[in-house]
């Protein structure tokens, strides 16, 4: 017999007990993976935005509470484009029309030179030139029933479908592209851009140039990654701290399950625990058996509460007013945290009965009733 | 009179803040390869002499030296205890969720064996005691007497030269108790373990060679038979 047998067998005497705790902290562990799944998603789908094109970074409206709500007067951007070590600035103009029955349909207004680099795939047809022509994405024109030739009623304009195209990015797919002063023409907004992508010299630091771009043009923020993108976007602020708070909660919740059943099957064998020590165990062995005995807990726990959490997210995704807007992203760090949190929980949960069952002498623990 | 294995004068040890003196200046000298009954009264305080002498207890006074160990002085205790002493409690005080043979592991694990060494090193004790065709029962498939067996196999686990033993045959029947005296009789004779044993049982204190009465916390006489 070994240390880790022992372990393993002192588990399973309680079964109902350890399995009711396994499935307590798995709930917690799959919270933490499918709420992390969810944020990383968002992140990806924002740090994709931002970088969308070959850019370092956007530009938008300082102060907007949403990126949606940004305005840039076209009329900023020769400034920013003048502040050196800046390559290329692209005005874009982001719209949710309604079209059809759908009321969140994405138009971009866009250089239509640009779309290529940015990462579309066209399928059918040709990009838009000037003037009233749109390429949709493959899920547009699917919904909307229309192909190459067709022409569709957008914000009241009728614009004539030059093309399809295919992305990875799930509301480039349900959207479609048009020239910016089309889109421009359509909202009724002349002269206004929501943000601008820049693009900096090979030879230059994009923090640099992004930090004088904020000197020279301080109506301007400029957001290189997801971190940065809280400056614009409140929601994506509010989501991140929530999970990040639920995910305390979950934890804090599971952790004092385990300390409950850690305390609980400490006491109970604290003669066997003084029996031990009396054959010759020292303290630090029985330390180890006892944490060893919850790590393991909540080791099981962390596989099934990451199967669990990715299964939820799946679920979640599976619904269609979510498919569009969501796509979650598995990266390592989500499950790295869920590991780090189970270890975390297994530990702290089994600190305090492990520390007292030691400090005992032999002789207390042998007389514990 | 050769060197004493186990040495105590003026021990002291009080419980209840001071008030109850549980051992009360006891003196007793045991010599390498000796066979001690302790006997007395129930109080008297012979659990609490084993116990101190098994390191399980501190004294409050007195010295206390076992196997060139001062227990007072030392700091490792664990390993006094693993190295030096077997212990049959006065209840088998086996692990209920393990089996005899894993029982008796438990007690090797800080020793430099690998586990099938282990294991081997368990089976032969069980088969020493008489119980190696049960390595599998756990303590609650066992009668009173075979617990008893394989709580001795356990305090045997490290080949101890000195074995401690609080009423091994207390809730023994006699046939059983008998079984298990020749056990540690057999150690005695073969291995040339000092074993110290405590009990009410005279058919015990007729085999040793050392019988120590006790009242009140304090031997109060010694008697030397073979
Ligand atoms: N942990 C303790 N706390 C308080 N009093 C104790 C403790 N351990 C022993 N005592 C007391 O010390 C005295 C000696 O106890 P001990 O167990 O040594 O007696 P004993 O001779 O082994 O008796 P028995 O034959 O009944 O087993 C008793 O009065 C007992 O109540
Ligand atoms: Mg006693």
């Amino acid at each position: 017999m070994t240390l880790a047998v022992m372990v393993i067998k002192n588990l399973l005497r309680q079964q109902m007990r350890t399995l009711l705790t396994v499935i307590g902290i798995t709930v917690g562990i799959a919270t933490v993976v499918a709420l992390g799944s969810i944020t990383a998603g968002l992140a990806s789908t924002a740090d994709a935005f931002v970088s969308a094109g070959g850019a370092q970074f956007i530009i938008a409206q300082k102060g907007a509470a949403d990126l949606s709500f940004s305005r840039l007067e076209e009329s900023i951007l020769p400034r920013v484009a003048a502040v050196p070590g800046v390559q290329e600035v692209q005005g874009v103009q982001l719209e949710i029309v309604r079209v059809g029955s759908n009321p969140f349909f994405f138009l971009g207004g866009v250089n239509p030179q640009t779309l290529e680099s940015q990462g579309l795939k066209v399928l059918t047809g040709r990009i838009p030139r000037e003037g009233d022509e749109v390429i949709l994405g493959v899920d547009a024109a699917a919904d909307l029933g229309v192909s190459t030739g067709d022409s569709v009623e957008l914000g009241g304009q009728s614009l004539l479908v030059v093309g399809t195209y295919d992305s990875d990015v799930v509301w480039q797919r349900g959207g479609g592209f048009a020239p910016l002063s089309t889109v421009q023409r359509i909202v009724n907004r002349p002269g206004i851009v929501t943000l601008a992508y820049v693009t900096v010299e090979k030879t230059s630091s994009p923090d640099l140039v992004a930090k004088e771009i904020q000197q020279a043009v301080p109506e301007v923020v400029t957001i290189a990654d997801s971190s940065e993108y809280g400056q614009v976007d409140q929601g994506f602020t509010l989501i991140s701290a929530a999970s990040t708070a639920i995910s305390i909660l979950a934890v804090v919740i599971g952790g004092i399950g385990v300390m409950n059943t850690m305390v609980m099957a400490i006491f109970e064998r604290t003669r066997e625990i003084g029996v031990l020590r009396a054959i010759g165990w020292p303290p630090g062995r029985v330390l180890r058996m006892i944490l060893a005995e919850s790590v393991v807990l909540c080791l099981i726990a962390m596989l099934a509460g990451s199967l669990l959490g990715v299964a939820m997210v799946r679920m979640i995704t599976f619904l269609p007013t979510i498919s569009g807007l969501l796509v979650p992203a598995y990266p390592p760090q989500v499950f790295l945290r869920a590991l780090g949190v189970a270890l975390l929980v297994g530990l702290l949960g089994a600190i305090y009965p492990a520390i007292r069952a030691t400090r005992l002498t032999p002789m207390e623990a042998l007389r514990y009733e | 009179m050769s060197e004493a294995v186990i040495h105590l004068q003026g021990v002291v040890k009080t419980f209840e803040q001071g008030r109850l003196r549980a051992l009360d200046g006891v003196d007793l000298d045991i010599e390498a390869g000796d066979f001690v009954a302790i006997m007395g009264p129930s109080g008297c305080g012979k659990s609490t002499l084993l116990n101190t002498i098994a390191s399980l207890d501190s004294i409050d006074a007195g010295e206390l030296r076992v196997a060139g160990h001062d227990l007072r002085a030392e700091h490792h205790l664990d390993n006094f205890r693993a190295q030096e002493i077997g212990l049959v409690f006065q209840l088998d005080n086996l692990l209920p969720s393990f089996t005899a043979r894993e029982n008796v592991e438990t007690a090797m694990f800080g020793s430099s064996k690998s586990r099938s060494e282990r294991k081997a090193a368990a089976m032969e004790l069980l088969e020493f005691v008489g119980m190696g065709d049960r390595q599998h029962a756990r303590p609650a498939e066992l009668s009173g007497g075979e617990r008893q067996r394989v709580a001795v196999a356990r305090a045997l686990a490290n080949r101890p030269p000195i074995l401690l033993a609080d009423e091994p045959t207390g809730r023994l029947d006699s046939q059983t108790s008998e079984r298990v005296l020749d056990l540690l009789e057999s150690l005695h004779h073969e291995a040339g373990t000092t074993l110290v044993v405590v009990t009410h049982d005279p058919r015990v204190a007729a085999r040793a060679h050392h019988t120590v009465q006790m009242l009140d916390g304090k031997v109060t006489s010694e008697q030397f038979t073979h």
